[in-house]
């Protein structure tokens, strides 16, 4: 969504705040603050939405690899050899 | 041959450490034999999965990241005194094998189109984003891609900004953790970080337009 001068400059500050709830760094004042403005902000409020969905995407659509079972086994090998 | 390896391997790690957080605490925690096996077993071999990703994601290979994650709890048992147990083993293993990549793995690599690949993506990725913007993706975009196509272009980040991306938004490490790990302040983590999102949501609309989907999105 395109924002007028006006409201970008008012929803500027809350970008980053908007990261920072997302990633558990925001102080609970901070989360307070921004859902307050969310509320009175579409937006803020699509900001915060887009921002979700980018995270979840994430998380969805990278898999993880399983570790080789060789692998384990070598290491494992190894530190008996230390002990 | 394997064992000169491990000698060599066991040198470098000294001289990784020897200027790392690590060696000022090096004999901190006495351990017996029995609790270092302990530590290794119950708090470093859980986090195996995520490191052995974390590697991949880092080297592109099997192989290498086999070695790298070998390499990385090796020195994790050799420099167990280091570590205070019951503490967060998974930020101070992924500090070891983040540094085993960077000063030790990368300058072995002998495959001159990684590196040239790395060159250049450095060179992009210096010049293309405004920091002072935030790259908004539409749902549509996103909702379509598949995961080879999110990966490549995880990929194809410069290796700065792959990590954070993947410390944060896929492993869930705080700012303050991501600081310890990549040796560098909360702030930089924070403006690398954004840095990062941006580029990798660049990259994704340029799949996603290629792809014929979410053409709307300028």
């Amino acid at each position: 969504m395109a924002l007028n001068k006006d409201e970008h400059s008012e929803c500027e500050k809350f970008i980053e705040l908007i990261s920072l709830m997302l990633d558990n760094e925001a102080s609970s004042e901070e989360e307070e603050y921004l859902a307050q403005h969310v509320d009175d902000s579409a937006p803020c409020l699509e900001k915060l939405e887009s921002e979700k969905e980018y995270r979840e995407m994430l998380k969805k659509k990278i898999g993880m690899k399983e570790v080789p079972v060789d692998l384990i086994n070598a290491i494992k090998t190894k530190i008996k050899s230390l002990v | 041959m394997k064992d000169l390896y491990w000698v060599q391997a066991m040198i470098e790690t000294n001289n990784v450490l020897a200027n790392s957080e690590e060696s000022n605490i090096s004999t901190k925690y006495e351990y017996s034999d029995q609790e270092k096996v302990r530590i290794f077993y119950d708090e470093f071999m859980p986090h195996i999965d995520s490191m052995y990703n974390f590697a991949y994601r880092l080297t592109f290979d099997e192989d290498d990241s086999k070695d790298l994650v070998q390499d990385t709890y090796l020195k994790a048992y050799r420099f167990v005194r280091s570590f205070q147990q019951g503490t967060n083993a998974k930020a101070w293993l992924y500090r070891i094998l983040k540094n085993s990549f960077i000063n030790d793995f990368r300058k072995k690599s002998k495959e001159p189109a990684k590196v040239d690949y790395q060159e250049v993506e450095n060179f992009y990725n210096s010049d293309d984003v405004d920091d002072n913007k935030t790259v908004d993706l539409r749902t549509d975009t996103v909702k379509d891609m598949i995961g080879d196509e999110v990966s490549n272009a995880l990929n194809s980040l410069a290796i700065d900004f792959r990590t954070v991306i993947i410390l944060c938004d896929l492993e869930g490490f705080t700012y303050e953790e991501m600081a310890k790990i990549l040796d560098i302040p909360i702030g930089t983590v924070r403006s690398r970080l954004h840095r990062a999102r941006n580029l990798l949501k660049e990259k994704l609309k340029s799949y996603a337009h290629e792809m014929g989907f979410g053409k709307s999105e300028n």
